[in-house]
């Protein structure tokens, strides 16, 4: 058949290869679907050396001077703004935030509009937070040779540079990801943290992913993205070294997609009993803003397992290196082009 | 063309025509826009006494009836930024399209005779395809009151429909269809249960999990399809289901058309049978669909519809935008593709899949205009001339620019296909040629 040959190449595209320019190095940074292992641990690697930026009395290096970054968060955030803001300043980068509810889209400008405004600014790089997944692939696909995105959560895709933060986070405490069994619990399916997650854990090369929540939180095709779901949280929880729990949104009781959070909190809630069923030095962890007693018991948020600060501060750390990545990469590919 | 030629000669041609069931060779002659001689009846006499004012050669080309379209999406009035019915008619034509169903979506809405009726003139006016308009089965396709049904079915639309645009109220729908029912209207149906589809945009499955689309389950299909056998049942409606995109959906109506013996019939859009949901990979929102693009499984299933005679007819779902309507985030573009000018090529290809080409050419002519009550008697002496005849032995790439269509909203654009439509003639009158421009 004719058609097969042709439509194929038409109509399957490689997403993930515009995040790399032609040496195969990033310059932008939307997902972790599409790296491979050596380029997450470049990563990490690279972030390792910025954690010991933030401990001097001048707490800046100059990889970024001259160069504007822009934060475009369309969705609200604390951590992840300021970290991205504090990353880039450590970085001695200019910093412009937009405050998208006053913003020009509010007023019908597009969304391509408005980049390309704030590109002929001579803006370097664009992080971008929207409730729509899919906008980092898509401002990436229209922005000048000379501009980067990264991605700082797209819908219910990906969220990154809270997937890197986390394996830092883990790296830290457990040295290697090969043996380790990591639980993520709450609400998979609307989450971003999830997804970059179970792909980051499994590109490198934890033993085993596991998603506990109950059905209407879990996508439908979960296995196949390379997690087992368990719906009993005391079944999930069994031996595992890591447990990442999701924040649950208020919205999702009212969806019918759970009774209540008080139910929520007595079937998934992680406490003190459940972490037992646990290894005994399994680490906790949360991306934040957390809900005591919804989904997490507070001793167990402030208990000795708990890592949720550590993972605020690696977030400045990864950002870091993320963004010095992206910079580099551009530049190799200006190299190229003069080429 | 400057001046009409009258007297029209086609010859060596091959001819297959799906309402004779003729497949041979052999030479066409038409005078006064009529079929004087065709191969299935051959006047020898007339051969020598015959002087043509053009002669197509058409040896390398099939010649078939003029394909009806059932589904498509003319934009005007109200949406003229995207398309008008000039330029898709002119597309239409260009693509061997000679009769077409238009959605009652445009603003406002078909749910009144004076707007039917002003569609139908403009056309009419304008001569390149002929254009049947389906009328809303609600007013304003709100859902809540019946339209003026049989004052509809007057003005000219053959059969109502209330698009995706559900009926949240049975009881309402019920009404529509005894209404219906009463003066024996035709209604198009588009399966997709609102309460199981809103704000979602992708194939519930893989692809909408790694890629963190809202999905649209199966069930938001078969659930629809299963209420509105069961009201078409209750109420003796008859009912037309279009663009199915799930393969349960075919089980379901292989069953009530075979056991219940329900009047039913049913159509598929022709990228449905090509492209599934992993096309979504790049969030290119080019492939973003209602129905969405589903699964391999499912165009398997949508293929043995088409085989076993479950769906009779091959529709193009055309919905030309501007490109601002496409240049947004996945989750915000608008749905639909620009698909008149891929409708027989796509379809052609369909021959390599178990579908004999009298088959392909059935589901593209003469199924769907039975569907909207055309009558037509096929490539028949004393006929008036409604043909297409289209090369099926070329090579050609689809490019944006090129497009007739005021929507270059095509994922197939840069794609190579076999076949392109070459002459149309619709009702006696030779409406479009490729040489000749």
């Amino acid at each position: 058949m004719p058609q097969s040959k042709v439509s194929k190449s038409i109509h399957s595209h490689d997403p993930r290869s515009i995040q790399l320019n032609s040496d195969g190095h990033l310059r932008h940074f939307l997902s972790i679907d599409g790296l491979n292992k050596s380029q997450l641990e470049h990563i990490l690697s690279t972030s390792e050396t910025f954690i010991g930026v933030g401990h001097r009395a001048i707490k800046k290096v100059p990889l970024l001077r001259g160069k504007t970054v822009v934060n475009l968060f369309f969705e609200a955030s604390t951590r992840t703004r300021t970290t991205f803001e504090l990353a880039a300043k450590r970085l001695s980068a200019d910093v412009l935030n937009i405050n998208i509810t006053t913003s020009a889209t509010s007023k019908g400008e597009s969304l391509i509009d408005m980049l390309n405004n704030l590109e002929a600014m001579s803006a370097d790089m664009f992080v971008i937070r929207h409730a729509e997944s899919g906008v980092a692939h898509f401002l990436a696909q229209h922005v000048g040779p000379n501009v980067s995105i990264i991605n700082a959560g797209d819908g219910r895709h990906e969220h990154p540079t809270q997937a890197m933060l986390d394996m830092l986070t883990i790296k830290q405490h457990k040295g290697s990801f090969k043996q380790l069994k990591v639980a993520i619990i709450g609400d998979i399916q609307h989450s971003r943290v999830a997804r970059s997650e179970i792909i980051a854990l499994n590109t490198l090369g934890a033993k085993e992913v596991r998603v506990i929540a109950p059905k209407t939180l879990l996508p439908q095709d979960i296995t196949s993205l390379g997690a087992r779901a368990f719906t009993d949280i005391n079944e999930g929880l069994k031996d595992v070294d890591v447990i990442v729990m999701l924040r649950l949104q208020k919205e999702r009781m009212q969806s019918a997609l759970l009774p209540s959070e008080n139910e929520f909190y007595q079937h998934y809630g992680l406490q003190e009993s459940r972490l037992a069923l646990a290894k005994p030095n399994a680490l906790v962890m949360h991306p934040g803003p957390i809900n005591r007693g919804v989904e997490i018991s507070s001793s167990v948020a402030d208990g000795k397992q708990s890592v949720i600060l550590e993972q605020v501060n690696n977030g400045i750390a990864i950002r870091m290196a993320i963004m010095s990545l992206v910079i580099s990469g551009q530049h190799t590919s200006e190299h190229n082009e003069q080429n | 063309m400057s001046k009409a030629p009258n007297k029209i000669k086609i010859t060596n041609t091959r001819v297959i025509d799906p309402y004779t069931n003729f497949d041979g060779k052999g030479d066409i002659y038409i005078a006064d826009g009529k079929l004087l001689s065709t191969p299935a009846q051959n006047n020898k006499s007339l051969a020598k006494s015959f002087s043509a004012d053009l002669v197509i050669d058409a040896s390398e080309h099939i010649v078939t009836p003029s394909l009806v379209d059932l589904n498509v999406h003319l934009r005007e009035p109200g949406f003229e930024r995207k398309a008008t019915l000039r330029s898709e008619l002119n597309a239409a034509v260009s693509a061997g399209i000679g009769h077409l169903a238009c959605l009652p979506t445009c603003k406002p809405t078909i749910d009144s005779p004076s707007v039917a009726t002003s569609i139908i003139d403009k056309a009419f006016d304008i001569g390149l395809a002929r254009v049947y308009p389906l009328g809303a089965l609600t007013k304003d396709l709100k859902g809540e009151h019946l339209s003026e049904m049989k004052s509809l079915f007057d003005a000219g639309c053959p059969a109502l429909t209330n698009y995706y645009q559900g009926i949240k109220n049975l009881n309402v729908l019920r009404h529509c269809y005894e209404y219906a029912a009463t003066f024996d209207i035709p209604v198009f149906i588009y399966p997709q249960l609102t309460d199981l589809s809103e704000g979602a945009c992708a194939h519930e499955g893989f692809w909408s999990a790694k890629l963190g689309l809202p999905g649209i389950p199966e069930t938001a299909e078969t659930i629809a399809i299963a209420t509105h056998l069961l009201l078409i049942e209750q109420t003796g409606v008859r009912a037309h289901f279009s663009q199915l995109s799930c393969a349960r959906s075919i089980s379901l109506l292989e069953q009530a058309t075979n056991k219940r013996n329900l009047k039913i019939t049913v159509d598929v859009a022709a990228h449905q049978l090509f492209l599934d949901d992993s096309c979504l990979e790049s969030y290119n929102s080019l492939y973003k669909l209602c129905p969405p693009l589903r699964s391999q499984n499912d165009i398997k299933g949508l293929l043995k519809g088409l085989e076993k005679n479950v769906i009779s007819a091959i529709c193009s779902s055309h919905q030309p935008h501007e490109a601002d309507a496409k240049l947004l985030p996945f989750e915000s573009a608008e749905y639909g593709i620009s698909a008149l000018e891929t409708l027989l090529p796509l379809s052609m290809k369909l021959e390599s899949k178990k579908l004999s080409l009298m088959e392909i050419l059935r589901k593209l002519t003469q199924n769907p205009a039975e569907i909207l009550n055309i009558k037509r008697k096929g490539i028949v002496s004393g006929e008036k001339a409604d043909l297409c005849i289209f090369n099926n032995k070329t090579d050609w790439e689809l490019k944006p620019q090129q497009m007739l269509s005021a929507g270059k909203n095509s994922p197939f654009a840069g794609e190579y296909f076999t076949t392109r439509n070459d002459y149309t003639f619709v009702e006696g009158k030779l409406v479009f040629a490729r040489n000749a421009r």
